[in-house]
């Protein structure tokens, strides 16, 4: 009623007087519009509350990468540096931010002059953990320079060995042990402070490490196997990679004279600081499927399932060499995606479990 | 009332004017307060959004994680924050130019100790250069022959029932490895054993004593 007894301008400044009243209330409690987003301060002390997110299927298999059985006898600065630049081009190459994984495997765990390292992927060979990780640095600072103005693709290297180990009477191979899997924990642990310190700029945070272990059931006791990774998980600042395969598994896992129970094999999948990328080879599908089945235990055991990074296939391997037997009889030429979905559709398909999605996918070759 | 008016539209003003006042004072402080803690609150966030970090944060809320699971994921979740904190570390650096050093020398011939590279030798096991699947193997042998280098491993079929078998590799120059063929011994052969080398081929023993050859150019056994 008063409204309407007031001249229209007088209603009008009147109006205009509450808006701005009501403005600067809002503005002495909250702040400007807009300002919310860059009031974050550091908490002391961060809480972090815990998120609930919607694990499911997803049928975008990754782009793969290659990873490589890398042979350290040849010119392996260089040839590191090259592969790793490799990388980066097709990734700057790409729209969008990429994230790749990448296993650089030196052969069979050595412990020789009192120093810990691997083969080098050649019999006979030995390279030490610290020239192994001249090469894996010189495959990051490769990566990083030649994504060139690519500053969002990152790369995660994992740096592998396998548990192969001999159970004859005249050989034993003593150095897939705890010890070794320190060592190798400690050079990982280096590389890192390499990427973070000496590498230009951090690398931009454009490269990560990790380490890896192709554990195979066949090559090794599961004790040794077991001591090795604990040996890792005792000194890591970052996670393990198993990028092995399930003999025999589920019933009579193991072979070679080498027997594991599924407790056992859980101890190399399961635990600790552990995910998985199982080499998923076979077109037939059965590799995928023994790795299902051993998550279904790994739910049952642990009330959850093994961490399936991803997927590892031969198909690089098998390009190189089409002559080899496994290869031209097609047992362990799957190709990248065919391994990817047959993992993934059992994994993310499965009634009992679900698991989150597999973010990896590489393919394994040789280098020179 | 026009007076009133004027004395309205005053005090409005006045209000504008200490309002956007505070609002720059507050802002002035948070520029402040930013760059005397650079960065620090992306590095929190880019943990936060971490999808690595939320996944284990969501399979830590889950109740039917036994207690050996949720150690197996805690200590997954302390590195999966340790890593996203060091990326955005990283992140936060100069985007300028990327230059990368020059390459170090090459570690001559410290990086790999060949064992008698060019000679014949025998040696124990694979060195797990032989995939499981494909055979077991005892021990075996590399050298020349012919122009071409070989690695030859002894051993049998992975599964029952046991066979004797070799694997021959013909080495590609400059690589590591080759082609590997299977070549099963003769009936009632279950595993395999290099005793010596010879121009043409190989000594071998089978598990209950019995001696054969294996000529490498044909690739075939013979008593």
């Amino acid at each position: 009623l008063e409204y309407k007894r007031m001249k229209p301008a007088g209603w009008f400044l009147h109006q205009l007087k509450h808006a701005l009243l009501l403005f600067l209330v809002a503005l002495l409690l909250g702040g400007a519009p807009g300002a919310a987003a860059q009031t974050i301060t550091p908490p002391e002390n961060p809480v972090f509350l815990p998120v609930v997110i919607q694990r499911g299927h997803t049928s975008l298999v990754p782009l793969p990468t290659d990873s490589y059985y890398f042979y350290m006898k040849t010119d392996p600065l260089a040839k590191a540096r090259a592969l790793g630049c490799q990388l980066g081009e097709r990734d700057k190459a790409l729209p969008g931010k990429q994230e790749s994984l990448v296993i650089l495997a030196f052969g069979i765990t050595k412990y020789q002059d009192g120093q810990y390292g691997a083969s080098g992927m050649a019999r006979g060979g030995f390279s030490t953990v610290d020239q192994i990780a001249e090469a894996v640095q010189q495959f990051g600072l490769g990566y990083w320079d030649c994504t060139d103005t690519d500053f969002d693709s990152r790369l995660t290297v994992a740096v592998g060995t396998n548990n192969y180990n001999h159970p004859g009477e005249y050989f034993q191979n003593l150095s897939v042990t705890f010890e070794h899997g320190r060592a190798w924990a400690q050079m990982v642990n280096k590389i890192h402070l390499w990427f973070q310190n000496v590498c230009p700029n951090r690398c931009n945070g454009q490269v990560s490490v990790m380490g890896a272990n192709d554990i195979e059931l066949a090559w090794s006791s599961p004790d040794d196997a077991y001591n090795w990774v604990k040996g890792y998980d005792s000194a890591s600042n970052f996670p393990l990679i198993n990028f092995g395969a399930a003999e025999g598994c589920p019933n009579a896992c193991g072979g070679g004279g080498f027997y594991w129970t599924k407790d056992k094999v859980m101890r190399v999948t399961s635990e600790g600081s552990i995910y998985v990328l199982p080499q998923i080879y076979r077109p037939d599908g059965h590799n995928a499927k023994q790795w299902h089945e051993l998550s279904k235990y790994s739910v049952t055991r642990f009330g959850r399932p093994i961490d399936f990074a991803g997927a590892l296939s031969n198909y690089g391997a098998c390009q190189q060499y089409p002559n080899d037997k496994l290869c031209k009889e097609h047992v362990i030429d799957n190709t990248p995606e065919q391994a990817w979905t047959q993992l993934n559709n059992l994994v993310n398909g499965a009634t009992v479990y679900t698991h989150d999605d597999l973010p990896y996918l590489t393919d394994i070759r040789w280098t020179d | 009332m026009k007076q009133r008016h004027i004395q309205a539209l005053t005090t409005l003003l006045a209000f504008v004017a200490l309002a956007a006042a505070i609002s720059l004072a507050r802002s002035t402080a948070q520029t402040a307060s930013l760059s005397s803690a650079p960065q620090t609150p992306a590095r929190y966030q880019a943990v936060e959004d971490d999808p690595q970090v939320q996944a284990l944060r969501g399979q830590l809320a889950d109740p039917a994680l036994s207690e050996e699971g949720r150690r197996t994921v805690e200590k997954k979740l302390i590195m999966a924050e340790r890593m996203a904190w060091e990326v955005a570390a990283g992140q936060a650096a100069p985007r300028t130019e990327k230059i990368a050093p020059a390459l170090p020398a090459e570690p001559a011939q410290a990086a790999l100790q060949i064992q008698a590279a060019d000679e014949d030798v025998l040696f124990e096991g694979s060195e797990g250069l032989v995939r499981p699947s494909l055979a077991l193997i005892i021990n075996g042998w590399e050298g020349s022959r012919g122009g071409a280098r070989y690695q030859v491993f002894a051993g049998s079929t992975p599964a029952e029932p046991f066979r004797g078998a070799l694997v021959v590799v013909e080495l590609e120059p400059g690589r590591p490895t080759g082609a590997h063929e299977r070549y099963l011994a003769p009936d009632g052969t279950t595993m395999l054993r290099i005793l010596e080398a010879t121009e043409t081929g190989l000594i071998l023993e089978g598990d209950a004593g019995a001696r054969l050859f294996f000529n490498l150019a044909l690739r075939s056994f013979s008593p």
